[in-house]
């Protein structure tokens, strides 16, 4: 009887004993191998994000700085720049509107002065004439070629200005007397 | 991960994969399932560093592992599905090339044979197979009591020789015919 079969007794305890011992599969290098692997996928990510977070928070400080620096107010050097016509100055004024591009105009005419009087030798005079530049040249045509009440309108605010303050002859009444109001 | 711990981790990969492996392979039957596992478990053991601090790894490892590997099983009592009953019904004496190609495979027809056991009796059977594992960490990892562990053993041993020995009657029945 097979029972009692000391061979077969053997036979099934060899059977049993490799049943979870699969001789083709779960290599120990395999597995390291394929463990390994997968934690290096689970890290890269994680690396990345770092870096990415890192980079971004950095970029935006640097951005942040560069735009605080422009927004702030630049000293204006009033001595440097040229005095304009009195046809020019006596312009109406822009609308409220383009302040905006009133100040980058403003902006653009003092680096242009700026650059215009660079290299020029230091005069007595003050402050040191300097040639037009082209917008002002664009603008006196302008003025010329206006209609005749603007160009009448012009000449007398230029009128205006060109004449010397005059300042009244200040009184100033005695505290005793009776003239007091 | 630190260089010094790298090497540590790969050390400790290298040394107890193959155990993992054999314990998932012992509930899953499926290589493949079996490899996810051990996967799963090394992953699981990196991430929360309990790798560090083990006191007795092999035990640790084989609770693990087997918890794991249960939470896959189709059924979490009973057979599984791919190792239904019509797929563990004993070889005919038919000669169809594929049963024959099977019925060469004497351990591939037991191990089917033990497939077949219920859950409850097969789970000890083939944790008993590991060698690393004594019958007191096999109850600690099933959580029941380690005579119980015993019974369900002797009692798996039992069921399976009887299979075993009609199959082999009807075998020796076949080439007689």
């Amino acid at each position: 009887m097979l029972q009692n079969d000391p061979e077969f007794e053997a036979k099934l305890a060899q059977a049993v004993a490799s049943y979870a011992d699969p001789a083709d599969a779960g290599h120990a290098q395999v597995l390291t191998a394929r463990v390994l692997s997968a934690i290096g996928r689970k890290q890269r990510p994680q690396r990345w994000g770092l870096r990415f977070v890192l980079g971004t928070a950095t970029l935006a400080c640097v951005l942040l700085i560069v735009f605080l620096t422009q927004r702030q107010p630049r000293p204006v050097n009033q001595s440097a720049r040229a005095p304009l016509p009195a046809s020019v100055l006596a312009l109406p004024s822009a609308p409220a509107s383009a302040a905006s591009s009133k100040v980058h105009i403003q902006r653009f005419h003092l680096a242009a002065v700026r650059d215009r009087t660079k290299h020029l030798p230091k005069l007595d005079q003050f402050p040191a004439p300097a040639p037009m530049t082209e917008q002002e040249k664009l603008l006196i045509q302008f003025v010329a070629h206006a209609p005749p009440s603007t160009q009448q309108l012009i000449a007398k605010t230029q009128k205006e200005s060109d004449e010397s303050l005059r300042i009244a002859k200040l009184t100033i009444p005695d505290l005793n007397s009776s003239n007091q109001p | 991960m630190a260089r010094p711990d790298e090497a540590e981790f790969t050390a400790f990969v290298k040394r107890q994969s193959r155990f993992v492996f054999r314990v998932a392979y012992s509930v899953l039957r499926h290589a493949h399932d079996a490899e996810d596992v051990v996967q799963e478990v090394f992953l699981k053991l990196y991430r929360n560093g309990a790798w560090r601090s083990m006191r007795d790894e092999q035990a640790f490892l084989a609770r693990t592992t087997w918890r794991i590997a249960v939470d896959r099983l189709p059924h979490r009592s009973g057979v599984p599905e791919r190792y239904a009953e019509s797929d563990v019904e004993l070889p005919s004496a038919a000669p169809n090339p594929e049963q024959s190609a099977v019925a060469a495979d004497w351990h591939g027809r037991v191990h089917r044979l033990i497939d077949g056991l219920p859950e409850e009796l097969r789970q000890p059977l083939a944790l008993s197979t590991i060698e690393e594992l004594s019958s007191a960490e096999i109850a600690v990892i099933l959580g029941i009591p380690e005579g119980t562990v015993r019974t369900r053993v002797l009692r798996a041993r039992q069921l399976l020789r009887e299979k075993v020995m009609v199959m082999e009657q009807r075998g020796y029945a076949a080439k007689r015919s």
